[in-house]
Parts: C-alpha cells; sequence; structure tokens
C-alpha cells in the first residue's frame, strides 16, 4: 500500500516539473511521516550519503569531463576517429560513434558525452548529406556509452550502493562497452547502405596511415588520459575518487599548457559549471538515499522479492523480467535515482538466482542507460535535437532502428556473463 | 547570488587543491575529511543556486505540451512544492544540528555544526532563490534571465 501511494505521488510530482531530488525527498518525508517515524532519520541518511569520499569522484570526474572539452580536446578525438573510419560509407556516423567511445575514457556521463560529441559531428555529418534526423539519433544513441565505458557515474553510484569495488565494476563494464560501441558502427554503415548517404570515399592505403597517424599523433594527450586512469585503478595505484583528481590535473596541464586552448580565466567559469552539476546530480543521490533507507525499514525489498520468487525459478526468466522493468524504468527515471533505489531492493534477490554482482551492476546500468535514449525522459534526445536543431518526434523514426540494436546489446550482456566478467576473474 | 557562486567555487577550488595530496602525501587524513565536508557545503550551496533560474534537473515534457497559460500555472505550482520541501529541510536541519552540538570531526576537530548547518543554510537561501524565481515566472520575467543562464550538461 506504502509503496503504491509513494509511486503514483512520486510520478504526479515528477509529471508537474517538480525537480527530480525534491519529487524523491518529499516522497521519503511523507513516507516516514506516515510511518511515524522521526524526520531527523532523512536528515541521517541524506548526510550520511554525501559523506563519502568515493561519492566524490562524481564530482571530479564531472570536472574532468568538462575542462577536457574546453580544452579542445574532444575536437582532436573527433579528428583521430575520422581519419580512421572516414572513408567508410557512413564512416563519418561511424566515427561519430567512435569518438564517442573515446570521449567516454574522460567522460563519466551520457549527457555531457552527447554534447560535446554532438557538437562537433552532426553539423559534419549534415553538410556531408546525412538527414538531420539520422545524425541526431546516431549521436543519441552513441551517447550512452559514455556511462557504460569507464569511468562512469551510475556504476560509481552502484558500487557505493551495493558495497561492490568500483575498480572491477570499471573493467567488467569495458567489453560491454566496446561491443555497444562496435555494433553501432556497424549500424551506421549498415543504415548509410540502407538509406544511400555518405558515400565511400576513396583514399589510398598510405595518405590514410599518414592521416591517421598525424591525428593520433595530435590526440596523444588525450588518448593517455584512459591509460592513466584505468591502468592506475587497475593497478591499484589509486582509488577511483584519486584518479578522478588526477584526471583533473591532467586534465588542466594538457589544455593549459600543452593545447594552449584553455584560458586562465575561463576556469572560474569552468569550475562554477561543473560545481552546479555536481550539485544538481548529488542532491537526487542524498535524497534517494533517504527514499532506500525508508524502503529497506519498510521491508519492501522482502516483499518485492518473495513475489519476484513466487513468479519463476529460472534465473533466465528472472533476468528477462528485470531487464523490462529496468528499460521501463529507466524511460521515466534518473538513472542514478532508480540505481540507488532499485538496487538493494533487486540486487539480493539477482543474488539468490545466482547472478554475480558484478555482472548485475552492468545489466542494470547498460538498461537503464537505454532510458537517456528513450523518450519521455531521454536526456540524450534533448541534447542531440537540440543541436542538430530538430523536435524531439523526428528523431523517432531513425532512433527505433538504433533502439533495437541497443536492446539486442542488453540481452547479450545480460545472457552472457563471460562479457562482463572476462577480465574480472 | 553572485557571492554565494563564487563562495561555491572558492571551495571547489580549495577541495581540488587539497586534494592531490591524498594522491601523493597519503598522511595526510585531515585533507580527506576537509574535502568532504566542503563537498556538503558545495552540494546544498550549488542546488540553492540553481533553484534560482529552475535548473535543478526536472521531466519539463508536461511543461512544453500545454499552452503557456497553464504552463505558468504548473510552474508556480512546481515552486510552491519545491518551497514546502525546502521548509522542511530547513527545520529538520537545524534540529539536527542543535542536537549535535557537541560532535566534533575525527581528525580536524571541526565541530560538526558547521558541517551539518550546510543543509538548513542551503535550505534557506533556496527558499529565498524560489521565491524570487516564483516572482519571476508571475511577471514573465523569467525568460529574460532564461537567456544569460548557462545551460548545464
Amino acid at each position: 500500500m506504502l509503496l503504491a501511494n509513494m509511486l503514483v505521488g512520486l510520478l504526479a510530482l515528477l509529471a508537474i516539473s517538480v525537480p527530480v531530488g525534491v519529487a524523491i525527498g518529499l516522497i521519503s518525508f511523507s513516507g516516514l511521516w506516515a510511518r511515524g517515524l522521526p524526520m531527523i532519520a532523512a536528515a541521517q541518511a541524506v548526510f550520511e550519503s554525501l559523506d563519502s569520499f568515493a561519492l566524490m569522484a562524481v564530482p571530479f570526474y564531472i570536472l574532468a569531463g568538462s575542462i577536457m572539452q574546453a580544452g579542445g580536446i574532444s575536437q582532436k578525438l573527433v579528428n583521430l576517429a575520422s581519419a580512421l573510419l572516414g572513408w567508410l560509407r557512413g564512416g563519418l556516423g561511424a566515427a561519430a560513434v567512435l569518438t564517442s567511445m573515446l570521449f567516454s575514457t574522460i567522460s563519466g556521463s551520457s549527457s555531457a558525452t552527447t554534447a560535446a560529441v554532438g557538437s562537433t559531428t552532426i553539423p559534419a555529418m549534415v553538410k556531408k548529406g546525412y538527414p538531420r534526423n539520422h545524425a541526431a539519433a546516431l549521436v543519441a544513441a552513441s551517447g550512452e556509452i559514455g556511462v557504460i565505458i569507464p569511468p562512469s557515474l551510475p556504476i560509481i553510484i552502484y558500487g557505493l550502493v551495493m558495497n561492490q569495488s568500483i575498480a572491477t565494476l570499471f573493467i567488467a563494464a569495458i567489453i560491454p562497452g566496446l561491443l555497444i560501441g562496435g555494433t553501432l558502427i556497424v549500424s551506421s554503415v549498415a543504415l548509410a547502405y540502407l538509406f544511400k548517404f555518405d558515400n565511400v570515399t576513396r583514399v589510398n592505403p598510405l595518405e590514410w596511415l599518414v592521416n591517421v597517424v598525424r591525428n593520433a599523433w595530435g590526440a596523444l594527450f588525450a588518448l593517455m588520459m584512459p591509460v592513466i586512469i584505468l591502468g592506475g585503478i587497475y593497478t591499484g595505484a589509486f582509488t577511483p575518487t584519486e584518479a578522478a583528481v588526477v584526471a583533473v590535473a591532467y586534465g588542466l596541464i594538457v589544455s593549459l599548457f600543452i593545447y594552449r586552448q584553455l584560458r586562465w580565466r575561463d576556469l572560474g567559469r569552468i569550475f562554477v559549471r561543473s560545481a552546479l552539476t555536481s550539485a544538481g546530480i548529488l542532491l537526487i543521490v542524498a535524497f534517494a538515499s533517504a527514499l532506500a533507507f525508508l524502503l529497506t525499514i519498510s521491508q519492501i525489498p522482502q516483499q518485492i522479492g518473495a513475489w519476484l520468487g513466487s513468479l519463476s525459478d529460472s534465473p533466465l526468466v528472472f533476468l528477462l523480467i528485470i531487464n523490462l522493468l529496468l528499460l521501463v524504468v529507466g524511460m521515466f527515471m534518473e538513472t542514478l535515482a532508480a540505481i540507488i533505489i532499485l538496487a538493494p531492493i533487486l540486487g539480493p534477490i539477482a543474488t539468490m538466482y545466482g547472478i554475480d554482482p558484478i555482472h548485475f551492476g552492468i545489466i542494470m546500468v547498460v538498461n537503464l542507460a537505454v532510458g537517456m535514449v528513450t523518450p519521455p525522459v531521454g536526456v540524450n534526445l534533448f541534447i542531440a535535437c537540440e543541436v542538430a536543431g530538430i523536435r524531439i518526434d523526428q528523431i523517432i523514426r531513425p532512433l527505433l532502428i538504433l533502439l533495437v540494436v541497443l536492446l539486442i546489446n542488453i540481452l547479450l550482456v545480460a545472457y552472457v556473463p563471460a562479457l562482463s566478467l572476462f577480465f574480472v576473474r | 547570488m553572485f557571492a554565494v557562486a563564487t563562495a561555491a567555487v572558492l571551495i571547489q577550488i580549495a577541495v581540488r587543491f587539497v586534494l592531490p595530496e591524498i594522491g601523493i602525501v597519503i598522511a595526510a587524513p585531515w585533507t580527506e575529511e576537509l574535502a568532504r565536508y566542503l563537498m556538503v557545503w558545495v552540494v546544498f550551496l550549488g542546488v540553492a543556486v540553481l533553484l534560482r533560474s529552475g535548473r535543478l534537473i526536472a521531466v519539463e515534457l508536461l511543461v512544453f505540451m500545454v499552452p503557456q497559460g497553464a504552463a505558468k500555472v504548473i510552474r508556480l505550482g512546481s515552486v510552491a512544492i519545491c518551497l514546502l520541501f525546502f521548509s522542511i529541510v530547513a527545520s529538520i536541519g537545524f534540529d539536527w544540528a542543535r542536537m549535535s552540538t557537541m560532535e566534533v570531526a575525527p581528525v580536524t576537530r571541526i565541530a560538526m555544526n558547521w558541517v551539518y548547518l550546510a543543509m538548513p543554510i542551503g535550505a534557506l537561501i533556496a527558499i529565498a532563490n524560489l521565491i524570487v524565481f516564483g516572482l519571476e515566472i508571475l511577471t514573465g520575467l523569467d525568460k529574460a534571465s532564461d537567456e544569460h543562464a548557462e545551460p548545464l550538461e
């Protein structure tokens, strides 16, 4: 009963454009009040979730991402990707996907990836004869890789909530990220053949090689970033939060002194913007923790677990139900909030079915990421449409094909644990 | 307003200069503690700043779909709900801070009050900003301020 009331209340608040963090907070306050519990419990849960060194990785990765973007690093990545794949039919689209993958290694959010990659690649694609809506749909879909290839904010949050190693989760996400990127590149080429745009550009192999090497050299400092971050985390040299700070420092040095695209006086603006972006995200994290606390003391995880358990004994059926549930939730709910609220509910049940918690984290993130590319609450769609100058309804048709590709990826990630666990074991 | 933003930046920069020390000199636990508490402040002040121009993450589909007049009513309703919310936050935040006057941080010996106060003080600033923002929606001034507000990622 409590759950149903809370759900209806939450959806109603969200519908009338109450900020997500406020809506979640208000629902948890009223839940505590309805159960006659002290409100201070909510304040405590909120504070405990924020007072965490691991959580600080979130603002630092956001800052590192905006420094990289302002420092002209995204442009260098676009150049490299176009040099590599630009000659293919549909190659510019493929290059946009590859740029998203490269950018994902310095950015932990899908909206930042969409914005950074879209602002340079969408105009270029349109110029080369891509229909605007195709270009926008491709960038929106590949933007979701931002939260899959590490670093990734949702993965950090999952690790915190579920008490799993963030470093291990990062490593588990690599192959699924490459898989999604690879299939989107293939789709881009297939779409270009199907709808007849972006012809093959003939280049001789030597020229191609020279061009690739030259651009790879130009992007060298940007390409070193994932090596430093992942290498540092993998070898245990630093924690994910420290890696994020190293990324910030590295990004500052490269942008200020090596590429010299960033000026000292831009720094204030970047810091303010990152602080505000982080505050907006962490507010949701904080109050979602209060809601998760309320759900836990109300024993809702156990009830849902018992109910799910009564549906089927088979892990395969369970995974299918989870996938459907997460897809629907992802369409309506902010990703981080969904993880904080749902992971403690679903995680223990998944373990009961014999699903590895690391694998389950990747399943959750991959599922919820698709929600960023689906209406009504798809951040990537809004950003891509804004950059491309089209309306939301125009992007839907080309997007459908890409969504099918993403769904196939979800099933692969869910049913082939080796994709996530290969490097972990 | 700008002062609040600047304070947030100063705090952010401070956090960032403090932190690398952890990477290099591991025996400086006070930096970690300080950084964590500063982050708490940044979140609550940042939220207050974002509310001034209605830039918190929200689902604005309905607002875009309905006619202008109705959209105005919905947005005002949303501001009113935020006001209610932050009043609750402010009051429980003060209660909590009052209850924990004796606590001090384990390493830095900062009174925990200073940290807990972030919540109610942030909420108070949020309330002030919400009232201004609500008035702007009423008078139609908010469209003008939308333009120079930088979009967030």
